[in-house]
């Protein structure tokens, strides 16, 4: 929980989302090791990731952390692989949007790799 | 991936993020630029506060004066208490208004003051100059002798007292360094007015233009013989006409004379210079000659007729009908 991060969201945006077409349940930051808030993207990715669970929230950052082996050879331009703490909320928002459209065998394919399944 | 989850967990966690989405798809990242919290700000104590009167010391505006502010800031003394501000302003802006008004009364007495002469001036030359006249192009020209004898009148007065004085020569006006002193009296010009009926002819014809042409289109009427120098020939033939026949020439000219001439020979000339080729002059000649032609033949025939009957009458004594008959099928 980093309480300076929510000063990313002021009242307005907030009322703007409780006045639409689903009232969305907002829940704490459960990520207390993303990258700080710099741009209004980033803002943007807290705003609608507080709109998840807090498991949800860290199996988002889970995944997107992981999602990096897809990266090879020169894919990462010289660069080491991004750590925890680097993951920014526009990552995340990135790889929320990218999961809701993806089809879902697809998403269990690449994502889902439990023992369960 | 190096984590497990269970299939519920990701079933619920992509539908979750799939609600999340669509419920936020109206919502850009534009709508959090330059978001901050007005508390947080005001709880940090380096923010610096902003200026009560809008102004910082960097603005070039901001003197410390009440004089100084702008426009923008008078509601900031209307806005406060003190009533002195107030007054002042009030005062300041009556005494611009007053002034705006007193200047725009006296700015248009002025020139009502120079219209009125104006028009003074103008009454008393005659005729009017229209405007759109080149009076750019025109050389200097020394002042007439009124407005010399107006502008100098205790001068002169001197120097005529004076015995030793030179005597005073008339001005002389000059035109492409010909004399023409005079020439705005007895201008040649003035006999425009014959074709001029709307004492146009004045403008260009160098009456108040001080003898010529105040129009540039027309200067080539000075050209003529009386001001030449030389004898050679010139393709231009106006350059050898005299005064009168340069007029006479003009006034043809601008009547159309030589055009209407030749116009109307055309017309008597030309046979099918109408569209209706019996309306032509002369087709309605030749047309009433043929009918003049007929009506004596027919009063020839005819009087044959009645002489040839005559006769038979004489000869026979009677007249039977299949004579006449006879005589008039034989004539028609």
């Amino acid at each position: 929980m980093k309480p300076q991060e929510d000063k990313g969201v002021c009242s307005q945006e907030r009322e703007e989302t409780q006045s639409g077409e689903v009232p969305a349940t907002e829940y704490e930051d459960a990520l207390d090791d993303a990258a700080p808030i710099r741009k209004p993207e980033d803002r943007h990715g807290q705003f609608l990731l507080m709109q998840l669970k807090p498991e949800h929230q860290r199996l988002l950052h889970e995944i997107t952390l992981t999602g990096q082996v897809v990266l090879r050879g020169d894919d990462l331009e010289g660069g080491e692989p991004l750590q925890r703490a680097d993951i920014s909320y526009f990552s995340l928002l990135l790889m929320m949007e990218a999961l809701a459209h993806a089809s879902f065998k697809t998403f269990m394919e690449y994502y889902a790799t439990s023992d369960e399944f | 991936m190096n984590f497990e989850v269970s299939y519920d967990t990701y079933h619920e966690f992509k539908l979750a993020i799939g609600k999340v989405i669509e419920y936020n798809q109206r919502i850009t990242s534009d709508n959090f630029l330059d978001i901050e919290e007005p508390e947080l700000v005001h709880d940090d104590p380096e923010t610096p506060l902003p200026d009560p009167q809008g102004q910082s010391p960097a603005d070039p505006e901001c003197k410390g004066t009440i004089e100084s502010f702008n426009v923008g800031n008078k509601h900031i003394i209307l806005e406060s208490d003190d009533d002195n501000l107030v007054e002042m302003c009030n005062k300041n802006v009556q005494r611009k208004i007053k002034e705006r008004v007193v200047e725009k009364e006296a700015k248009e007495e002025e020139e009502e003051e120079i219209v009125a002469e104006e028009e003074e001036e103008q009454d008393t030359q005659e005729p009017h100059v229209p405007p759109g006249s080149s009076y750019e192009k025109e050389e200097p020209v020394p002042p007439e002798r009124s407005s010399e004898k107006e502008g100098s009148g205790e001068k002169k007065a001197d120097i005529q007292n004076d015995e030793t004085a030179p005597e005073e020569k008339p001005a002389q006006r000059l035109y492409y360094g010909q004399d023409i002193t005079g020439n705005e009296d007895d201008s040649v010009f003035r006999k425009l007015k014959e074709c001029f009926t709307d004492g146009y002819h004045g403008e260009w014809a160098g009456f108040y233009k001080q003898g010529y042409p105040a129009s540039s289109k027309h200067r080539h009427m000075f050209w003529h013989v009386k001001y030449r120098k030389t004898i050679s020939s010139h393709q231009d033939f106006w350059y050898h006409l005299t005064d009168e026949q340069l007029m006479t020439e003009y006034i043809a000219r601008h009547k159309d004379q030589q055009p209407l001439r030749e116009l109307d020979e055309l017309k008597n000339n030309i046979e099918y210079g109408c569209s209706d080729p019996r309306m032509h002059p002369l087709h309605q000649d030749k047309s009433e000659e043929a009918s003049k032609e007929a009506e004596r033949r027919i009063d020839d025939d005819f009087g044959n007729l009645t002489g040839v009957l005559q006769s038979y009458v004489e000869e026979n004594q009677v007249l039977p009908y299949c004579m006449i008959l006879h005589s008039l099928a034989y004539r028609y």
